[in-house]
């Protein structure tokens, strides 16, 4: 590199040769053997000396900053990391557990409270039998049996079966 | 940074203990650049916290110490990137530059606190392509290949939006850097 390449920032013709050799001075990444020509170059143009400076300025006060963590932000940090913790173990323990149906699981005094009011209620729409609709139901499954007209023969076995009445014998035999 | 391999590796083995060493040997810096995209130490806090969880969470990914680093500001720039779409956060100061410019002290005479607070604004007025880069040279003093990695594109590419960052922000800067015309000697020019 020469001088003659390193006209000025301003030069749109010229612009990368220096751009690139004052940011490279300025990232530390030019050659040192290159550096005595951006130099001769600085010091013949304001322009250049001006980005220069800018850069630098900038560089300086941006290090004279010191951005530290407020104590705050540490202690929410804790507190999230907490929660976070405990939703992975959750995750891990529900993978190590058994089947759903292989496993008995404690529930809840809500749970339970819940379910006895939901009980109750479908308890409410139930249809409800009274003494009346009993004893209908009785009458339709009944057998009548005639015991008041003459039964002919023996019969060995009679059973009798609440709340209707079943008479079976084991045979019949002809009357006269 | 020497010394992160025993800890990442302590740490994807369940030593929580590594991952507070990790998280304090890094909170800083991560805060630090998250301050300077956002411009809002409240919002950079959180987003410095979501950063590390992230960590915590995906600690599965991490492979080698030289990747470490880039690695959690490529997640911290991710987190303020996406934060500024949320918020729209993109030039966030606008009252505050216009306030510090219309003051014609030179940069040089300037309190401390005025000089950073103005060299910020600064920072705010350039887009966030060019602000990330700046900050991760500047402020991290990362390297053109630490920054490739952070924002996932070519070293050539970074040096070129490197360069153009700093030709904005010189001619942000130079106004304020130029010594003032002292009053009245425009004055006695004319009378002259």
């Amino acid at each position: 590199m020469t001088p003659t390449d390193l006209l000025c920032v301003a030069d749109p013709r010229t612009r990368p040769g220096i751009e690139d050799a004052l940011n490279g001075y300025l990232d530390g990444e030019l050659q040192v053997a290159e550096q005595p020509t951006l130099f001769v170059h600085l010091a013949e143009c304001a322009s250049c000396r001006g980005r220069m400076d800018s850069v630098m300025s900038f560089r300086r006060i941006a290090r004279e900053e010191y951005i530290a963590v407020p104590q705050q932000a540490d202690e929410r940090f804790m507190e999230r990391l907490a929660d976070l913790k405990e939703r992975v173990d959750k995750v891990d323990r529900a993978g190590d557990r058994e089947p759903l149906w292989q496993s008995r699981r404690s529930v809840s005094l809500g749970t339970t409270v819940f379910m006895a009011a939901c009980l109750f209620v479908l308890g409410l729409y139930l249809p409800r039998f009274t003494a009346g609709d009993a004893a209908a139901a009785i009458v339709a499954e009944q057998e009548m049996v005639d015991l008041e007209s003459p039964v002919f023969g023996v019969m060995n076995t009679v059973y009798v079966i609440t709340p209707g009445v079943t008479v079976e014998s084991a045979r019949l035999i002809e009357g006269p | 940074m020497s010394g992160d391999q025993p800890l990442i590796e302590a740490f994807q083995s369940g030593d929580e203990f590594a991952f507070v060493s990790l998280y304090n040997r890094y909170k800083g810096p991560v805060y630090a650049f998250c301050v300077k995209m956002l411009s809002d130490r409240e919002v950079a806090a959180d987003v410095m916290q979501d950063t590390f969880l992230r960590l915590y969470e995906h600690r599965d990914r991490l492979m080698k110490t030289s990747s470490f680093k880039s690695w959690l500001f490529t997640i911290a720039r991710n987190q303020c990137l996406n934060t500024m779409r949320r918020d729209r956060r993109l030039v966030g100061m606008g009252d505050h530059i216009a306030e510090l410019e219309a003051d014609s002290t030179p940069i040089q005479h300037m309190e401390k606190s005025e000089r950073i607070a103005l060299v910020g604004a600064f920072l705010m007025k350039l887009s966030p392509d060019y602000r990330e880069v700046l900050i991760l040279r500047e402020y991290q003093n990362l390297s053109y290949e630490e920054i490739a990695a952070v924002t996932r594109s070519t070293v050539s590419a970074v040096k070129s939006r490197l360069f153009k960052a700093r030709r904005k922000l010189a001619k942000l800067m130079q106004p304020v850097l130029a010594e003032p015309i002292p009053k009245g000697a425009s004055a006695r020019r004319a009378e002259a």
